[in-house]
């Protein structure tokens, strides 16, 4: 027994090499295409060397507008994701808990599901202008599906037996909710959650590029604009890494719900 | 100790000619039972024989299509609600601690009152973990003491040993009778294996088709050794009047241990080879293997 915690604990050696070993081919490459801009094999107009993306990250820095930048970027993708988290997590509980608002809800939500959101885009403009609003709204129509659809999995999946003994044992309608349906469907919908956290990213650049004043997105067309390539390729990494960082609290916030849950309770490569 | 040791503080139940059916399906054909207070009683049956339908009438996940039940105390009152039910499966909420789990839906029990029953059932050092981490005997014990801690007055068993290794349902089967015998409840056990009810039932009735086909009160002292010659003869009999009934489906009883095949339809090839020595226990060698 004892679990494969202890096994792995007991290997320190191996724990090193799997916290390392992530980090080991991004960083080949980029040591690898540093080299090569050095030695004037990469022109720098097609793609700058990573110590002059760096220089430009420092420079943006200073001046002091990247951070506004991100923060007015993770702002929308935030706003974006609550709301539209929401509402997926309301819709899902709903069709999730009774047959008729299925029947009433689902279909239509699946064909709305069926029209991308990108393809929204020149309507919500129509709409809403070039504002705030219209890029949250991209956003969170673009979160509500993934959420919607794993909290719907997730409460319809909850194991009949344990419904059938909570009412032998008396457990009413709202600690049934509350001790056996939530707790039940909640890993699915942290998935749900997930999915819909890296969806958010990666609306937010198009969202973006329709008309804004700031954000990452505006760095990236103002970068285009002047040929800043050390900019442009910055906006890419800080993605990259931001995407990243989203992930990695995401399955924090995974593991510190779910303790109860046998495959979060290993030392998974984060 | 004798059966009539134990504190009688359980209930009557009774069942007046219940018919049950799904659909077309009739599960239930005019059952008969009455269990007289802290009293045992095992039902044995073939999968399908309704036997697990018995139990879902009695602690009201099912209602009898035609018929009445009834659980009524000492001085005749309902105590219906007072029905416990432990599943084959142990089905704990994963998420709460066997500790929280046997407290669930028990408003007025105490942290306390829940922690003396897992004690009691061995496992006052497991009170913070999580089922996840317990073995399937663990497990089973978490679910006794989630139905004791109500202090139940009737407890139904529906197979609670069956997905339990041979040599944990030995040791299960023991702790079940000792807690009947200290807690004075009235037990319905329902199994397939004939010889389990014989040694733990003071009655054993057998169903086949959804009807009773046999009924024995079984006065022997406890605990009952599986080796005495009454309880082997008895548990011959009783297997030839299961296996006596003319089969219509294919048998479906599967034990969940592969080991442990116990499967009726080599009982009945084994009975037929040695029927004139009147010996039917070839499941024998198999609890053997476990030892």
């Amino acid at each position: 027994m004892r679990t494969a915690r202890s096994i792995l604990a007991r290997a320190p050696e191996g724990l090193l090499l799997r916290t390392l070993a992530p980090w080991l081919a991004p960083l080949g490459l980029v040591v690898a295409w540093e080299l090569l801009a050095r030695a004037r094999m990469i022109p720098p107009t097609m793609l700058p060397a990573p110590l002059s993306v760096l220089a430009a990250a420092v420079r943006a820095t200073l001046h002091g507008q990247l951070a506004m930048h991100l923060g007015v970027s993770a702002l929308r993708a935030f706003g974006g994701l609550v709301i539209g988290g929401s509402i997926g997590l309301v819709l899902g509980f709903a069709t999730g808990l009774s047959r008729p608002l299925q029947l009433l809800l689902d279909g239509p939500l699946q064909m709305v599901r069926a029209v991308p959101a990108l393809a929204l885009v020149p309507l919500v403009i129509l709409w809403l202008g070039l504002g705030e609003a219209a890029k949250v709204f991209i956003v969170a129509i673009t979160v509500v599906f993934p959420v919607y659809l794993n909290t719907f999995h997730g409460v319809r999946s909850v194991d009949p037996h344990l419904i059938e003994m909570a009412r032998v044992y008396d457990v009413g309608p709202r600690e049934l909710y509350r001790q056996v349906i939530l707790p039940g469907a909640l890993p699915s919908i942290l998935v749900g959650f997930r999915f819909a956290l890296g969806l958010s990213w990666l609306v937010m650049i198009v969202a973006e590029t329709m008309g804004a004043s700031e954000g990452l997105g505006y760095i990236a067309m103002n970068a285009r604009e002047f040929m800043q390539m050390d900019m442009l390729v910055l906006t890419i990494v800080l993605w990259a890494l931001l995407g990243k960082l989203a992930d990695v609290l995401a399955r924090r916030v995974e593991r510190w719900l779910l303790p109860w849950l046998p495959r979060l309770q290993r030392l998974d490569v984060a | 100790m004798s059966p009539t040791a134990h504190r009688a503080s359980g209930a009557t139940v009774r069942l007046q000619n219940v018919y049950k059916e799904f659909g077309d399906r009739q599960v239930l054909r005019g059952i008969d039972l009455e269990v007289p207070p802290g009293k045992f009683l095992a039902i044995v049956g073939r999968s399908g024989s309704g036997k697990s339908t018995v139990l879902r009438l009695l602690c009201g996940l099912d209602d009898p299509t035609r018929g009445s039940t009834s659980v009524v105390d000492p001085s005749g009152n309902d105590v219906r609600g007072s029905v416990r039910v432990v599943f084959q499966e142990p089905r704990l909420l994963p998420w709460r601690s066997v500790l929280s789990n046997v407290s669930l839906g028990a408003r007025r029990t105490s942290n306390h009152r829940a922690r003396e029953v897992l004690g009691g059932v061995g496992l006052a050092d497991r009170l913070h973990e999580y089922p996840g981490v317990l073995s399937g005997g663990e497990r089973q014990r978490v679910a006794l003491a989630r139905a004791l801690v109500h202090e139940p007055a009737v407890m139904l068993l529906d197979e609670p040993f069956a997905a339990l290794d041979a040599l944990t349902r030995i040791g299960a089967q023991r702790l079940v009778e000792s807690l009947w015998m200290q807690h004075g409840f009235t037990a319905l056990l329902v199994t397939h294996d004939v010889e389990e009810a014989v040694l733990l039932g003071d009655y054993v009735v057998v169903l086949d088709e959804g009807r009773v086909i046999e009924r024995v009160e079984v006065n022997l002292t406890r605990p009952r050794a599986r080796e005495r010659p009454e309880i082997r003869r008895l548990t011959a009999r009783l297997l030839d009047a299961i296996l006596s009934t003319p089969r219509q489906a294919p048998p479906a009883v599967q034990s969940p241990d592969p080991s442990c095949k116990r499967d009726f339809s080599e009982f009945a090839q084994a009975g037929a080879e040695e029927r004139d020595g009147f010996r039917l226990f070839i499941h024998e060698p198999c609890e053997e293997e476990g030892t």
